[in-house]
């Protein structure tokens, strides 16, 4: 039996000129969809590029290269079964931090990523993307998180009053006098 | 662009980023718009863990002191400037308050401090427990959790209590000295019982004007009975502080103390470098403010009788006794008789500092401390009789000076021969015998004492010159208010 080639293919379904890559069965290991698809059907046309998996959800051809590159770039092996962990503080190793620096450079590239990586099951891609987010969100008002995020202020009056006395913790309004 | 909510991205990706955010930054998004506030529909539970994270960060809660347990002292200690800046979450009213608006429970027992870095406590204020739940589901869950997390702080507090346990023999050294408690063999496990126990119960933190008003004050504090039938005022015990001397207790910054003052004679520790007091926060009856003790003008007969005196009304602060009598030259008479009464007193300390030693020094070269015993240092009598020559001594070896301020060039002169005596001639056994008590300090501080004696001679010449000055900082610095004054 002649043996198996080492790269599957994946096309992107939704792009305009369905556009097709190649993925090696090492970086396909990290994702969990993937590796169950190589374990299932293995033997069977998998490697064949007229069977080459389809990508339904709106992602650009770029962020999909881009994520495949960063499987394929990363040589960790991922653990088996590995699922996203809520409230895991995730941290960032630097050549993660440059994937994120160099490729995810907009808002919108962040969400696609997201959404390709909860599609694709790479869960420790997916965990590093949601913390970037995290990261963004953390420390600022909700002015600053409206601008940062393009969200506008829709709250009727009643709503707003009960947002200000959620914020009445803002101190008693001067600090006390010399060193008591 | 709207990034996550309203862009079709899953609510499980949403709920999982939610998830990872502090407690503070959920509420900061759930005020950002409609959409996201119905996504986290904040609750109480979340609007409290809010405002206990936020006492812990730096540029909201100030600093994050640490207590010994076994010394029972703060670090860093009240009087440093760090606390200036301490604030203190109030689950009642949901305010960041000045530490002083909380009495000694609410800051030094270990469930309502704050808890340092790497307790438990301080790991839950970096990551929400927030969940999408229905309303009901979401406050079970909290129940849950609690309910767990105080059964695991039962088994910690078994740990610590074992060190509560009485020690085996009283103590021999002296019967008023505080009894510390031994040290617990294992520090470790102590150390790791605290991380789960110092701060857990924040939640139930609240301020003096919270208990005053819901009506605690039972066990935390107690009503003054006015005696001019005034309503009775509440008195919460606050923190114990170093003073360098007593006026600096009741009007902070009035008047600055020299550089350097005398060191103290006390009864047990003979000296000591600074007094402490204890402060006290009370409410004007009339302007509901809460102040310092030393806000109510009847402080000073209280502070010794255990209650008020006479008074011509009312208790009242300072700023109510002006809107209500209208009469400023009249507080102005009284804040100054009460600062010159203090000036005064502290006057006489230092006076009698000085006739003290004096008198000890008498008494070691003619008193007879046994019937049959010569004087103790009788056959040097002939340097006493040098030293004090001229001098009028009584029976009791008491000085006998009548204008004590013109007499202090005269005695100082004396002393400093006293004192070369005491250095290049005495022999070194008999000196180091003649050093205790409190003849150690006066002489080491004679120049010190004299020189606090002229400066608060100085001081009542400036404020007889100034009689409205203290009237003119109470008005200006409002040196007692530990609260916004209620309009």
């Amino acid at each position: 039996m002649a043996a198996q080639p080492d790269f599957l293919w994946i096309k992107n379904d939704m792009s305009p000129d369905g556009r097709v890559f190649r993925v090696s069965r090492q970086a396909a290991q990290h994702s969990t969809i993937l590796r169950a698809l190589i374990e299932d059907f293995e033997g069977i046309d998998l490697w064949k590029k007229e069977q080459c998996i389809p990508i339904k959800i709106h992602v650009s051809d770029q962020c999909l290269s881009d994520v495949l590159q960063w499987a394929e770039n990363t040589k960790t092996a991922p653990e088996k079964g590995e699922n996203a962990d809520n409230n895991k503080q995730v941290e960032l190793a630097a050549e993660d931090m440059h994937f994120f620096r160099e490729a995810i450079t907009t808002s919108e590239k962040l969400y696609e990523l997201l959404m390709l990586t909860d599609y694709l099951g790479i869960v420790p891609l997916y965990n590093m993307a949601c913390q970037v987010v995290v990261n963004m969100i953390m420390g600022k008002s909700a002015e600053q998180i409206r601008r940062m995020l393009g969200i506008s202020k829709d709250f009727t009056p009643e709503q707003e009053e009960a947002i200000r006395a959620e914020t009445a913790w803002a101190y008693d309004e001067e600090q006390p006098p010399l060193d008591r | 662009m709207a990034l996550l909510l309203g862009a079709n991205i899953p609510a499980e990706i949403v709920e999982l980023i939610v998830q990872q955010l502090d407690p503070i930054s959920l509420i900061s998004l759930s005020q950002t718009s409609r959409s996201w506030r119905a996504f986290i529909n904040p609750n109480h539970h979340d609007l409290v863990q809010r405002l206990l994270a936020l006492e812990l960060t730096p540029e909201h809660g100030g600093l994050v002191p640490v207590f010994d347990e076994v010394s029972q002292t703060l670090s860093p200690p009240c009087e440093s400037d760090e606390w200036r800046t301490a604030r203190y979450a109030c689950c009642g009213c949901m305010k960041l308050l000045t530490h002083m608006m909380f009495d000694n429970p609410a800051i030094l027992r270990r469930p309502y401090r704050k808890p340092p870095p790497g307790s438990v406590e301080a790991q839950k204020a970096a990551v929400t427990d927030w969940e999408r739940l229905e309303p009901a589901a979401r406050w079970r869950r909290i129940q849950e959790r609690a309910a767990r997390e105080e059964e695991e702080r039962k088994r910690w507090r078994k740990v610590v209590n074992r060190r509560h346990e009485p020690p085996p023999n009283p103590p021999d050294h002296h019967p008023f000295a505080l009894v510390p408690r031994p040290r617990d063999p294992d520090p470790e496990a102590e150390a790791e019982a605290m991380r789960h126990l110092v701060g857990t119960g924040r939640h139930k933190r609240r301020c003096i004007e919270c208990l005053y008003r819901n009506g605690n004050m039972s066990s935390r504090g107690e009503f003054l009975h006015d005696p001019a039938g005034g309503t009775p005022v509440p008195v919460f015990k606050s923190r114990h502080r170093k003073f360098p001397y007593f006026l600096e207790r009741l009007y902070p910054g009035l008047i600055s103390p020299p550089d350097r003052l005398p060191r103290y004679w006390r009864a047990l520790r003979i000296t000591s470098d600074a007094i402490h007091y204890t402060l006290y926060t009370v409410r004007c009856p009339s302007c509901g403010t809460w102040q310092e003790y030393a806000a109510l003008r009847q402080f000073l007969c209280h502070y010794y009788m255990g209650r008020f005196g006479a008074t011509d009304g009312p208790v009242l602060c300072d700023h109510c006794h002006l809107e209500t009598h209208r009469d400023p030259d009249r507080l102005a008479k009284e804040l100054y008789s009460r600062v010159r009464e203090c000036l005064r007193d502290y006057r006489e300390t230092m006076e009698h500092y000085i006739r003290l030693g004096w008198r000890l020094l008498c008494r070691d070269f003619y008193s007879h401390r046994s019937l049959t015993a010569s004087p103790w240092l009788g056959k040097h009598r002939h340097v006493a009789d040098r030293i004090l020559e001229g001098l009028q001594i009584a029976a009791s070896f008491d000085l006998s000076i009548s204008h004590f301020d013109r007499a202090l060039d005269d005695l100082r002169l004396r002393f400093e021969r006293y004192r070369d005596w005491l250095d290049t001639e005495l022999d070194p056994a008999t000196r180091s015998e003649l050093m205790t008590g409190w003849f150690r300090p006066w002489v080491e501080d004679y120049e010190l004492i004299d020189s606090a004696y002229r400066w608060a001679s100085e001081q009542i010449a400036w404020l007889d010159s100034h009689p409205r000055a203290v009237l003119d900082y109470v008005l200006e610095k409002d040196p007692h208010r530990v609260q916004s004054r209620k309009e």
